[in-house]
């Protein structure tokens, strides 16, 4: 397609409020990194200007304040709380995007009553909101002892359904089989077709999903609190972080802020170096079908 | 549905292989469907039919629902979430997914700077809920009173005082343009560029070939937007736990954030946890039949799209 | 290549975790001596005091080793439930007793705290001359209520934040903010008045005792470009603020009528006198104090005696304590910009400033040595009280020992020597603050501390202490809402609106029409409801 020039008062006018919202997002984000720069009471009396002094050393200070404590008793630090996020983020992502990946390939690729049963069941449960189920899940989890325990976590995530769930049933749709009758023509099991040829063939739509997956999860400090809150992950600590205990001497606005700089860049760089891998793969395979 | 009732043998040679095949495959991710998805809303419904009583669960009939339909008429603070839930879903639905569309379409479009606006566009989605709620907080916290004292005005408690439901639908529209901007922009790139190329040549605007050619391609997946939303109009917290964590004014709360604090917050206990699926069971009872109308409803009279 | 990325991107994230999975583990080195393991509550009153107080305890007993545990937050229901699995021998925070004490996680100290200290540390590297026993030094009601469970010891009571009017004493120097014997304004070098203690040369010499001078004080700070209040979001201080200005309307014989909720108690508009007892004693949520309390609340927002960022979301105390104290120098620099003449805080706030004060005397001569001082609350007309009167919040904060700790000896040992005046000195003498026991500080002492921390001890010791707790059941069964929330200022109106904190919604715009009176009622009907389960012994 061709890039459109701007052509319309309608046009102009979006592009320029376009304009503007951007301006909005990236505002905060440098005033947030300006201020981490600055020492505490700076920021109090000059909170919109340059520092006079740039310390980058809160960030050295930062890396060993930012911490949780855990029963008033134990502190995770930093290392351990990234570590923590990474593994809670990375494994899960795996685990539930490939479980869609199964799932979705046996309801795309064997069609009858089974997989039309859980088609079925995952577009009512898309449709058909239920609501308020927190209690009943983490009584459930308590029941079968997975609150708090990182393994219960991770095999919770061993479900299906939701967008990634059709997705993949569509780009399951849109492989040809013909490969695989040629592969089962050959004496290849089932497996050996699944796991050889049809799994590479979804490996963009595979990648891209877990990646937002693992944003996803890497992001969300509200899992740690509400599943398990002995293993906190990075955004929970810096939830956390923003309420100060005692003065000490890395307290204050600018370490909040030199905090959240922290948390976000690893997204932000995992981001920008996969960009296209990410928007380019799940719309165009995403929802073909 | 229809389709996909092909006989199995016909394409897969060994029908016992194939079982085995699709045993294996699914029994693990079925049985986990089984316990935390539909066990945990069949829990759900009876948990709200239960009371709490020194460390068990016993059975109280509707009680729970008794009192649930006692606070929605009568407690303030669920009065008022209930109509703040109401504001944030229209907010959702009114401008901040009109806006996102139109985003999308301009991205799609590949304006001048497309590149550009896609990314930041993604930005909050990107970063963590949590980082982007302390920017927001820090820094309009200390913006806004000083414009209000520059405009000659007594200075607000911005996220306390009367300013604060103003400020919190401001965030959440700043926030929310870029949620929806990759399924947007998948349906939009799905659409055959025959067809646009038709309009090119005629010379049309952009606002004309959105509505007239791009809007009715992707009311299908824009009706998907809106059908799960109704959801959102129940479990929304619209970012309230992130900015003032449990302790949030009584009349900034929504129903997702109500529920939210009394199953999670600091003074939550098991015993509140009947009340709060009472709470759920009874929002389903309204949030389903409303989504299938709406679906109902766009289905039949949105636009209809073949291509 | 694209494919060759992804795998070192995914590498790299893997070999990330590992590192710092296995930098998150360290080992204590094995130094051939016994380890007792601390775990301590890092609030205001910071590391020091238990830091000069270990290397003390060190040195008289070489054989141990103390590792101590600072924890930003302390949460007595959470450490209840993973106490059995943690190494910590001994802890310093909030503890609800009584719930410890019928799970059987607590040791019997009772050894420790009825031995005189010479006797029990009497194998120490360095003589030990104390003959007093800890038990003998407690405060009263706080003994009554330790032993309450079944008459022994099983936890030592520490110390909480007490409150009062915190003012900047440079500032009324400055601008003549104090009172001279004639009731004219004066910097502190006129004849000063001799203030609520009637002596002169005391703490509160030049302060304003009555309500009324009180309110001509804040009218002139306004006219002479002082802001009198800030406060930080926290709820809590506010609301301990102002319930320590109601204690100290009503007076110690009134705080204890309701603490042991036995005794009379004339309320406002009665002739005669109403018998207090636990089956009405939510009556006094209406007390006059209380009234004074919310008149004081509502005339500081109605007026505008207060900062704009006050309570603002991004008033974290430590961003509120800054703000306070930058408030000088922003004042001279920019425009629009007052100093502040007043913060709201627990006594704590000034050691937990102590970074902050650091860094403004560097940035000029004239802020080092500030002072600030405390104020007593001025009485209103109808005040019961006679003499000032502090209230003190936390009173369950307490050190104690688990019960099946593995270095008990070395444990109880620590737990007495902390409590010896020695280091109850050194604790009052690094943070200020003060424990919960009787003990004196010598004026040599006295003279190293910050001027608010002895104008603190001086009050302290001159007036009378209040504080939630005593061998009454209804209170210390419900410690957590008689000194937290529920209380002191939460109530709903009737027409069912949540009120907590009286100065957030006397400025709030949106409750514009709500009056004292309002406030008042909301209390009384809010008390009369939570005393069903309260007194009913459901909560």
């Amino acid at each position: 397609m061709k890039k459109k020039t701007l052509n319309s008062f309608f046009s102009i006018f979006f592009f320029v409020l376009l304009i503007l919202y951007c301006i909005s997002l990236i505002c905060p984000f440098i005033w947030t990194f300006i201020t981490s720069l600055k020492q505490r009471l700076e920021y109090i009396s000059n909170p919109f200007g340059l520092p006079k002094k740039w310390l980058f050393s809160n960030y050295v200070d930062v890396f060993d304040a930012l911490s949780v404590s855990i029963n008033g008793v134990k502190e995770i630090k930093l290392p351990q709380l990234f570590f923590n996020g990474l593994s809670y983020a990375f494994i899960s992502a795996i685990i539930h995007v490939f479980t869609n990946c199964i799932v979705a390939y046996v309801v795309s690729k064997y069609p009858g009553k089974i997989a039309n049963i859980i088609y079925t069941f995952v577009v009512v449960n898309m449709i058909l909101p239920v609501v308020g189920t927190l209690a009943a899940e983490l009584q459930i989890m308590n029941t079968l002892r997975f609150y708090d325990n990182m393994l219960g976590i991770y095999l919770m995530k061993i479900g299906f359904g939701g967008t990634n769930f059709l997705i993949f049933y569509a780009t399951f749709k849109s492989v040809s089989w013909t490969y695989a009758e040629a592969a089962f023509v050959d004496g290849a099991s089932h497996f050996k077709v699944f796991f050889a040829i049809m799994i590479p063939m979804v490996v963009p739509t595979f990648f891209a999903l877990s990646l937002m997956q693992f944003i996803t999860y890497w992001n969300d400090w509200q899992a740690s609190l509400m599943y398990f809150p002995s293993t906190p992950t990075v955004a929970y600590a810096l939830h956390t972080f923003q309420f100060p205990g005692a003065g000490g001497k890395t307290t204050g606005v600018p370490y909040i802020m030199a905090g959240c700089i922290l948390v976000s860049m690893p997204i932000i760089i995992i981001f920008l170096i996969f960009r296209n891998k990410i928007m380019g793969s799940v719309s165009i395979g995403g929802l073909k079908g | 549905m229809k389709a996909y009732f092909k006989d199995l043998k016909a394409k897969h040679a060994g029908k016992k292989n194939t079982y085995i095949f699709m045993f294996v495959m699914l029994c693990i991710p079925i049985l986990f469907f089984c316990v935390f998805n539909v066990g945990v809303k069949l829990n759900s419904v009876l948990l709200s039919l239960k009371q709490y009583d020194r460390g068990d669960y016993t059975f109280w009939g509707f009680g729970n629902f008794k009192q649930v339909f006692y606070d929605l008429s009568n407690n303030y603070e669920v009065k008022a979430a209930t109509k703040n839930s109401i504001i944030f879903y229209g907010v959702n639905m009114l401008i901040i997914l009109p806006l996102s569309v139109f985003t999308s379409y301009f991205i799609y479009k590949k304006i001048p700077g497309a590149e550009i606006f896609k990314i930041m566009c993604y930005l909050p989605q990107m970063v963590s809920a949590i980082v982007i709620t302390l920017m927001f907080k820090y820094l309009v916290d200390k913006l806004l009173p000083k414009l209000y004292v520059a405009m000659g005005q007594q200075a607000p408690n911005v996220f306390y005082d009367e300013t604060k439901l103003g400020v919190m639908i401001v965030y959440n529209i700043w926030v929310g343009i870029g949620a929806n901007i990759i399924l947007s922009l998948g349906a939009m790139s799905r659409i055959p560029d025959q067809l646009i190329e038709v309009g090119e040549l005629e010379g049309i605007s952009l606002w004309k070939e959105f509505w007239q050619i791009t809007f009715p391609l992707i009311f299908p997946t824009i009706t998907v937007f809106i059908v799960t939303g109704v959801a959102g109009l129940f479990t929304s917290q619209a970012h309230v736990y992130n900015f003032y964590g449990d302790f949030a004014p009584e009349d900034i709360g929504t129903l997702g954030y109500f529920m939210f604090v009394k199953v999670i917050g600091e003074n939550s206990t098991p015993a509140s946890y009947p009340y709060a699926s009472a709470f759920g069971v009874l929002f389903t009872l309204v949030a389903a039949p409303i989504t299938l109308i709406i679906k109902y409803v766009l289905e039949k009279y949105g636009p209809e799209a073949e291509f | 290549m694209k494919k060759r990325l992804i795998s070192i991107v995914t590498v790299l994230i893997l070999a990330v975790s590992l590192l710092c999975g296995t930098a998150g583990c360290k080992k204590n080195k094995d130094d051939g001596k016994e380890h007792i393991y601390f775990g301590c509550y890092e609030g205001g009153w910071g590391r020091e005091w238990l830091d000069q107080s270990i290397a003390k305890f060190e040195q008289m007993y070489p054989q141990y080793k103390v590792d101590v545990h600072y924890a930003k937050s302390y949460d007595s229901t959470s450490l209840l439930e993973k106490i059995d699995m943690i190494d910590q021998d001994i802890f310093y925070g909030g503890l609800d007793l009584y719930s410890y004490l019928d799970q059987n996680k607590l040791m019997d100290i009772t050894d420790v705290v009825t031995t005189p200290l010479n006797e029990y540390l009497a194998d120490s590297k360095i003589p030990v001359t104390e003959t007093k026993t800890i038990a003998s030094k407690m405060w009263g009601d706080m003994k009554d209520y330790v032993t309450s469970y079944d008459g022994k010891f099983y936890n030592v009571p520490f110390g909480g934040g007490f409150y009062s009017l915190n003012y900047d004493v440079g500032l009324f120097d400055q601008k003549q903010f104090f009172l001279d014997k004639n009731g004219n304004w004066c910097s502190m070098s006129g004849d000063l008045s001799v203030g609520q203690d009637g002596v002169a040369g005391t703490y509160d010499d030049g302060l304003p005792v009555t309500y009324a001078e009180f309110l001509k004080l804040l009218d002139r700070m306004k006219k002479r470009n002082v802001i009198p209040f800030t406060w930080s979001s926290i709820n809590g201080y506010s609301q301990h603020f102002l319930h320590a200005c109601s204690v100290a309307q009503d007076g110690v014989d009134a705080f204890n009528t309701f603490k042991h909720m036995n005794g009379e108690y004339t309320f406002a508009g009665d002739s005669e006198p109403t018998k207090i007892t636990p089956a009405n004693a939510y009556l006094l949520r209406n007390s006059i104090g209380k009234k004074d309390a919310l008149q004081f609340a509502y005339d500081i927002c109605k007026k505008g005696y207060y900062d704009s960022q006050a309570g603002g979301a991004s008033m974290d105390y430590l961003t509120a304590q800054d703000t306070y104290l930058m408030s000088m120098e922003n004042a001279k620099t920019q425009k629009n910009v007052y100093p502040i003449a007043f913060f709201i805080d627990g006594g704590h706030w000034h050691n937990e400033a102590k970074v902050s004060m650091d860094m403004m005397a560097e940035m000029s001569d004239e802020y080092k040595n500030r002072k600030f001082g405390v104020m007593p609350f001025p009485w209103f007309e109808d005040a019961l009280a006679t003499k000032s009167t502090y209230f003190m919040s936390s009173p369950n904060s307490s050190l104690h020992i688990k019960k099946d700790a593995k270095q008990a000896e070395g444990a109880k040992k620590l737990l007495a020597y902390l409590n010896s005046d020695e280091a109850l000195i050194t604790c009052t003498k690094t943070c200020g603050n003060i424990r919960f026991m009787n003990y004196e500080m010598s004026s040599d002492d006295l003279k190293v501390m910050p001027y608010y921390y002895q104008t603190a001890w001086q009050a302290l010791k001159a007036s009378d202490i209040c504080y939630n707790l005593c061998d009454n059941p209804y209170i210390y069964k419900n410690c957590s809402y008689f000194d937290e929330m529920g209380w002191e200022w939460s109530c709903v109106t009737s027409d069912g609106k949540t009120l907590n904190n009286p100065l957030n919604q006397f400025k709030d715009k949106s409750m514009s029409s709500l009056t004292v009176s309002d406030y008042m009622v909301a209390l009384l009907n809010t008390g009369k409801e939570d005393w069903k389960k309260i007194y009913s012994g459901e909560n």
